[in-house]
């Protein structure tokens, strides 16, 4: 029998396999774990940082596609080596940080956290390891300012959530989040988009000074010390940070990480019971501008391939996921049409609300409630694992309806001609309505599995680092937005390319097959 | 043998039960028409005695298989394990050839293997004529084709009754001495056949024996012959197309 297949029941075993991997996750997930033990016990020490944020922090080697350098990440091996463990890096969105350490993915957060009583509130710091001064950018056709004040009514672009958001927001001016990269914060001051630009000077010095039309004004406005976060209530690992950073200090290995990148001053000095500013070789700092400095589109070009084998392991990702969410969507999309149709009362019911829901609210927001939200329940997963789950669930919604379509469009008497012949409502479900609605349910599937392909994208809100975020990695190392995100773009073309002619295909299939059925 | 006692079917929410309370008793091996007018109750008869219908009072036995008014899903079921219907549009199912219409039910719900229930297609399909189409798709079988293979694929599960929903309707009308001999050469193998239908010819041409139906009740019954040539009462008469004398 050749019609009596659905075209789940291999894609259902992906499934099957993605729940399990989600039970295993939270099986393993202990938030409340001694942190402290488990770096020593596991000899690795977890950190994150948000990698899209830029030099000298934590950012992609501008010539070694997948290598993550940086001021934080020698910081963060030195500290590594001090707890006898190997530092291992997993980055995500600077606004996450708190959220990745209190779920417990990682242990440490490292990248330029200021020291404020908001932070506190929501994570252990350790004691402060360097002082940056806060600095405003404006173009050079503006006059300079002594005080933010003077800035009333003006944008101003900063990173969210930090200190000089508040005080741009404090003095009337407009806060300005800023999305990727802050070579695009200082491009758009410099279009003329916005009026400043209110940073940490480490930003400043790697970004500011390179854009045309932009000056730094030399005036402090405001004194930072960034902190070591961990997780609340991991206090012992919390105190052993802190020996250990003092230790680094006695060392004058701090110094000597803030001399690599160009980053030693005063503040710094008086911080850690040093001595005053001299001028150092800063081979970090060289590097960065050997890689980045303005170059001809032509040379930037030669830089492509260098980056092509993250965005392939990037495009690999996302389509691996794609799949994977697509195959839990049509089963679940499956059992939720024939609930809807065929169930028992409350069964229907529940179909109803699940559809409604899961289609009336945005997948961005599902996808924060599954990995942020979960492990507050005990579920915490990885990033691909949620982004999977996520997407399953929403397009689950959307196939449903479609399956739905396709059920109704089978005669009723095919039912009772089953029934009559003595087959049970599942079997008749099962073999004879079901193969006759997936002819019509086919190509709209095809067509929302190219939908699911692009949203894929929104996962890298969620830090898996699939096609779009090794893009963003890449922007921000070589500084070239506008050749990444074209190419990324034609990634997406190409990988949806074949699933748009198969649904072609299907649907001139599909049309021949109602022509024929009406003869 | 198959026996209805006051057969009482009421649809929900109607003011008027479409069946009054039908008897009617058949021995085995026997071909009878149910004729009637649309909407005399007919096919609602019919689903009742197939069990795709459940009815307010009464009693269905078939085969030593009793079922009552009001009783479940699960009484229902015994009936079309004993019965087959050849529906008004055949309702062969599109995706599968048709020797695997034929095989479907007899693997899933007899649990038979596959090889032996397609030998047993086959045979059915030579008997009915159409050994050659067994590969062939429903869409491609001309309607006297279809109702063939509708036939068979009833068949295919050894029912003790076969009923069938207005076999002439959707058929040209040349074919339709080739549906009565169809359903006589069927007599030989023991098998008790119900025609419904408001098709007086193929009742005359094929039945041993006639009920007319009229508004839920069966209002006379008969050999064709003193049914059919004799009508006693209006309804009848009125099938027949004959005028009441006033």
């Amino acid at each position: 029998m050749d019609g009596d297949s659905t075209p789940s029941r291999g894609s259902g075993r992906h499934f099957l396999l993605a729940l399990a991997l989600l039970l295993i996750a939270s099986s393993v997930a202990h938030a409340q774990e001694d942190a402290l033990e488990r770096v020593k016990k596991k000899g690795e020490l977890r950190w994150t940082a948000d990698t899209s944020g830029g030099a000298p922090y934590v950012f992609e080697d501008p010539r070694r596609s997948g290598r993550f350098i940086g001021f934080e990440a020698d910081l963060a091996d030195a500290i590594a080596e001090k707890l006898g463990a190997k530092a291992v890096l997993d980055s995500c969105e600077y606004e996450q940080i708190f959220n990745k350490l209190n779920r417990g993915d990682v242990e440490l957060g490292i990248n330029g956290i200021e020291l404020t009583g908001e932070k506190k509130k929501v994570a252990e710091l350790s004691r402060p390891y360097y002082v940056a001064a806060m600095r405003l950018a404006i173009r050079t056709d503006q006059k300079p300012v002594t005080f933010l004040e003077e800035m009333k009514g003006k944008s101003i672009g900063v990173v969210p959530t930090t200190l000089a958001e508040k005080l741009v927001a404090e003095a009337g001016a407009v806060p300005r989040p800023y999305g990727q990269g802050f070579e695009n914060v200082y491009r758009q001051l410099a279009q003329g988009l916005t009026d400043g630009v209110l940073t940490d000077d480490p930003t400043t010095l790697y970004y500011a000074t390179f854009e045309p039309g932009v000056r730094v004004l030399d005036k402090s406005f405001g004194e930072l010390r960034y902190v070591v976060a961990c997780a609340r209530g991991q206090t012992r690992l919390c105190d052993a940070v802190d020996g250990a950073l003092d230790e680094l200090r006695k060392e004058r290995k701090l110094r000597a990480i803030y001399e690599k990148w160009g980053l030693w001053n005063a503040d710094t000095a008086n911080l850690l019971d040093d001595s005053e500013v001299r001028p150092a070789p800063r081979p970090g700092f060289d590097y960065w501008v050997s890689a980045v400095k303005p170059r001809p589109f032509l040379e930037r070009v030669k830089d492509y391939p260098e980056h092509l084998p993250s965005l392939a392991v990037g495009a690999l990702k996302t389509l691996l996921i794609s799949l994977a969410s697509f195959a839990g969507a049509m089963c679940l999309g499956v059992l939720l049409a024939i609930s809807r149709r065929y169930g028992p009362l409350p069964l229907r019911w529940f179909a109803v609300v699940y559809i409604e829901v899961f289609r009336g609210t945005p997948l961005l927001v599902q996808l924060f409630f599954i990995y942020f939200g979960l492990p507050d329940f005990g579920i915490a997963v990885n990033p691909y694992v949620a982004g999977i789950l996520g997407l399953a669930l929403n397009y689950a919604a959307a196939e449903a309806e479609n399956y739905r379509a396709g059920l109704e469009s089978v005669p009723s008497g095919q039912l009772e001609a089953a029934w009559a012949l003595g087959l049970s409502t599942w079997q008749a479900v099962r073999y004879v309505v079901i193969p006759q609605a997936v002819r019509i349910a086919i190509p709209p599937a095809t067509n929302d599995f190219i939908a699911l392909l692009k949203d894929s994208s929104l996962v890298s809100a969620i830090t898996a680092t699939e096609l779009l975020r090794a893009t963003q990695n890449a922007v921000t190392a070589t500084r070239d937005s506008r050749g990444f995100y074209a190419l990324c773009a034609l990634i997406y073309l190409l990988l949806g390319l074949p699933f748009s002619r198969l649904a072609r295909w299907a649907e001139q299939r599909m049309s021949a097959y109602l022509r024929r059925a009406e003869q | 043998m198959i026996r209805v006692l006051g057969l009482v079917k009421r649809h929900p929410g109607a003011e008027t039960p479409v069946l009054k309370g039908i008897d009617l008793s058949l021995d085995s091996g026997t071909l009878a028409a149910v004729l009637g007018s649309s909407g005399a109750g007919k096919t609602t008869l019919l689903r009742c005695l197939v069990g795709l219908e459940t009815f307010d009072a009464g009693e269905i036995e078939i085969d030593g298989v009793t079922v009552r008014g009001g009783e479940s899903e699960n009484a229902r079921e015994k009936l079309r394990s004993r019965v087959g219907l050849v529906f008004q549009s055949f309702e062969l199912f599109p995706h599968l050839r048709v020797l695997d219409n034929l095989t479907l039910a007899p693997v899933r719900v007899r649990g038979m293997n596959r090889k032996d229930a397609e030998a047993k297609g086959i045979e059915l399909l030579r008997k009915v004529g159409l050994a050659e189409k067994a590969r062939a798709f429903p869409d491609h079988l001309s309607g006297g084709q279809k109702q063939r293979v509708a036939i068979a694929r009833a068949l295919a599960m050894e029912p003790k009754v076969l009923l069938y929903d207005e076999p002439t309707s959707a058929l040209d009308p040349s074919l339709k001495l080739e549906v009565a001999e169809t359903l006589r050469s069927l007599c030989s193998t023991g098998i008790t056949q119900i025609v419904v239908t408001h098709d007086v010819p193929i009742a005359r041409a094929a039945c041993e024996k006639v009920f007319v139906i009229d508004a839920g009740k069966i209002v006379e019954e008969g050999p064709p012959k003193s049914v059919l040539d004799d009508p006693k009462c209006e309804a009848t008469r009125r099938l027949l197309g004959i005028q009441m004398k006033t």
